[in-house]
């Protein structure tokens, strides 16, 4: 039973982003509820995939 | 999302034969009819048994595996069943097969019975480790409860609107799982670990430099007592959420036992108040026996008293005979002995006169006046009463021996099926347990005092860092903060989305009960608390606090539709006997709102419930598929499809 809508997850993120830290990138959040779903039996997988999330946007900013 | 597509079963409760359900695949209702005994309750725990290998009875008791097993076929000395259930879940086919069958020739528990399962996806069967994610995944156990239920389970929904309530906090917990909160709560604790591991990382290349050495060894120290904080804490809450598992279990297990607890508990009593009124027995009987040692002198009392009545009387004859002896002598020498004088002669005349009317003089005053001493020694003192009361308590001391031994003897036997010494540990057991718990509690506040100390000695230092650190330290220290920052936008979206949701599922479960009550006039709806309990609003704003067990009934089948259409988690819905404590027009509301609580719902039903008129006309075009189970004997059923329904 897979999530099939996880819009209003993204929306209540949002809502806290805009709230508590605009400055952070919304695009890291998101990849982070991604990667939640995609691996919500397996820790190992999910701390692995937030931490390339996180490389990708430390370099993102870098670029900008 | 995971849609059901056949049911195989065989030996199986009263299923002797190899029987089939095939579920359409388009949207709408299933319904299975049966009669009590028919085995209704078997296909539920068929479903479950295949998605998590237990087999459950109602109300998600544990079933052994030799009552699972069809009666006539155990007759015949076959002990085994299967259930092979496939499903699509993900766009793919899934056919899971669970086998059981005897190692034994008569099976007496669990343990002579060997259990097989296997997934094949498509063409592949799946290794075990993946079979379990894959099950996990397509249906985890920790939602069942929404999407296989019956009656009892529905009556446990009660218990959200009871604060401390570990049935209501699993609930909740489920609850939450079937939501999607899991996925924010594990983002949170996951950028916490990322943060605390970028903190270490920080301290360390703070140590690298002399000039941020120092408080790059403050912060790793900080940043290690704090982790160790968390550990201990998680350790804690780990701990915590078994022994409230267990305590749960322990209620349970006694509650389930009660009727045997509450013997053990009175024959613990008796057997108490048989030794005290033993002990109390022994000593009566040592004071009885003080008391008739003194006893014998109440029996002679009268005959003393007479006898000393008669010495009494003699004593004073001897007195009256001994005088007159003394005259006579005094006559006859003209001298008185006593006085030491001579007695004139006019005396002795005078004596003379008197002496000759009295009687015959005694030589000595003597025996009357002894007996009368002997007499005079003897205790009169009466302790009739004092043996009385003994004999009367012994004897009430007697009976009541007799009545505690009967009482004895009665609750041995009705707990000759059980384990007295087992339930008495159960009940210690428990006990501890929640003294256990208590203690949890307040470590768990204690470490979590300490993580918030080292959180603020950690902030304090990683800023005092950022005015002298390295660029590989501030790039190191941005990361941290990131991490950190990220962390507590999903701490605050796991409120806000849970907030969110109450208010979403309590309008939900609110148009469905007002769909399915028949007080819609009267009621405005229903409002939903923390932990998702729900209550009945009337019009005029109060909440309705007394509720009967059918409007229970309805509440929690609001908030099974409620949940159903706000959790991104979905899923068929299959319902045993749903409507066993609803009245006519209530089932029917019931039955009319059932397509509109998920996609796919199997329901199986008696027709005392719902007759099969009566339901196609409710459901009308939401009817796809109807059976009936057909008795074929007390332990045999087989599975017959209707022809009037349309897929």
């Amino acid at each position: 039973m897979r999530t099939i809508d996880s819009s209003e997850l993204m929306a209540a993120v949002e809502t806290a982003r805009l709230s508590l830290h605009p400055e952070l990138d919304a695009e890291f959040l998101a990849a982070v509820v991604r990667a939640e779903e995609e691996f919500a039996e397996d820790d190992g997988a999910a701390l692995k995939a937030i931490g390339e999330a996180l490389a990708a946007t430390i370099e993102r900013a870098k670029v900008d | 999302m995971l849609w059901l597509r056949r049911l195989q079963i065989e030996g199986f409760g009263p299923f002797a034969e190899r029987q089939v359900i095939e579920f359409p695949e388009s949207p709408g209702v299933t319904v299975i009819y049966g009669e009590n005994m028919r085995g209704k309750t078997s296909l539920l725990a068929a479903i479950r048994y295949a998605f998590f290998g237990r087999v459950m009875a109602r109300g998600l008791r544990q079933r052994r595996l030799l009552t699972v097993c069809n009666r006539e076929n155990a007759a015949q000395g076959r002990y085994e069943f299967s259930v092979v259930l496939t499903f699509n879940f993900d766009d793919e086919t899934y056919e899971l097969s669970r086998s059981c069958r005897s190692s034994v020739a008569v099976p007496e528990s669990d343990a002579d019975f060997v259990q097989e399962v296997m997934l094949r996806r498509d063409r592949t069967i799946l290794g075990p480790d993946e079979r379990a994610r894959a099950l996990q995944h397509a249906f985890p156990g920790e939602i069942a409860r929404f999407f296989l239920f019956d009656g009892e389970l529905l009556q446990e929904y009660e218990e959200l609107l009871v604060n401390e309530s570990d049935t209501g906090h699993h609930i909740s917990e489920a609850i939450d799982r079937i939501l999607g909160v899991p996925i924010l709560t594990q983002a949170r604790v996951h950028l916490t670990t990322l943060t605390a591991e970028a903190d270490q990382q920080a301290a360390r290349e703070a140590q690298r430099h002399q000039a941020t050495e120092s408080l790059g060894t403050a912060l790793g120290q900080a940043v290690q007592q704090r982790d160790a904080h968390k550990l201990e804490l998680a350790r804690l809450r780990t701990q915590l959420g078994e022994l409230t598992a267990q305590r749960t279990e322990q209620e349970e297990f006694l509650a389930a036992h009660q009727k045997y607890s509450s013997a053990v508990e009175a024959l613990d009593d008796a057997r108490t108040k048989h030794e005290e009124i033993i002990a109390e027995e022994k000593d009566k009987r040592a004071e009885l026996q003080v008391a008739m040692s003194d006893a014998w002198r109440s029996l002679l009392r009268d005959r003393v008293r007479a006898a000393k009545l008669a010495a009494q009387t003699d004593a004073e004859h001897e007195f009256e005979s001994y005088g007159l002896r003394l005259r006579a002598q005094a006559i006859e020498s003209a001298h008185c002995e006593t006085c030491d004088q001579d007695v004139p002669p006019e005396v002795q005349a005078r004596l003379r006169d008197r002496l000759d009317g009295s009687r015959s003089a005694t030589t000595s005053p003597g025996s009357g006046l002894r007996r009368l001493v002997d007499l005079g020694r003897f205790d009169e003192s009466d302790n009739t009463d004092v043996v009385k009361l003994l004999s009367r308590r012994l004897a009430e001391i007697g009976l009541e021996k007799v009545r505690l031994s009967d009482q004895i003897s009665d609750l041995t036997t009705q707990l000759a099926d059980s384990d007295p010494e087992f339930l008495r540990r159960s009940r210690a057991t428990y006990s501890e347990t929640v003294d256990k718990i208590a203690a949890v509690k307040r470590a768990i506040d204690d470490e979590t005092t300490k993580i918030y100390d080292q959180e603020v000695n950690i902030q304090r230092l990683t800023q005092k860092l950022e005015s002298i650190g390295s660029t590989a330290l501030l790039s190191t220290q941005a990361r941290a903060r990131l991490l950190r920052a990220a962390a507590e936008v999903f701490g605050s979206a796991v409120d806000k989305y849970k907030s969110d949701l109450r208010l979403r599922v309590e309008a939900s479960a609110s148009r469905l009960f007002l769909r399915m009550t028949t007080e819609r006039l009267d009621y405005a709806g229903l409002s939903i608390n923390e932990g998702y309990g729900l209550t009945i609003k009337h019009q005029d704003g109060a909440a309705e606090e007394a509720r009967s067990a059918g409007a229970e009934h309805v509440v929690a089948l609001a908030l099974m539709g409620a949940l159903q259409e706000n959790a991104p988690l979905r899923g068929p819905i299959v319902m045993d006997s749903p409507f066993g404590r609803l009245d006519d027009a209530h089932t029917s509301n019931v039955v009319a709102t059932i397509p509109e609580m998920a996609v796919q719902v199997a329901l199986l039903v008696y027709e005392a419930e719902v007759g099969k008129p009566r339901m196609r006309e409710l459901l009308g075009p939401h009817l796809l598929r109807e059976y009936e189970l057909v008795r074929e004997s007390a332990r045999r059923t087989t599975i017959m499809r209707l022809g009037s329904s349309h897929d």
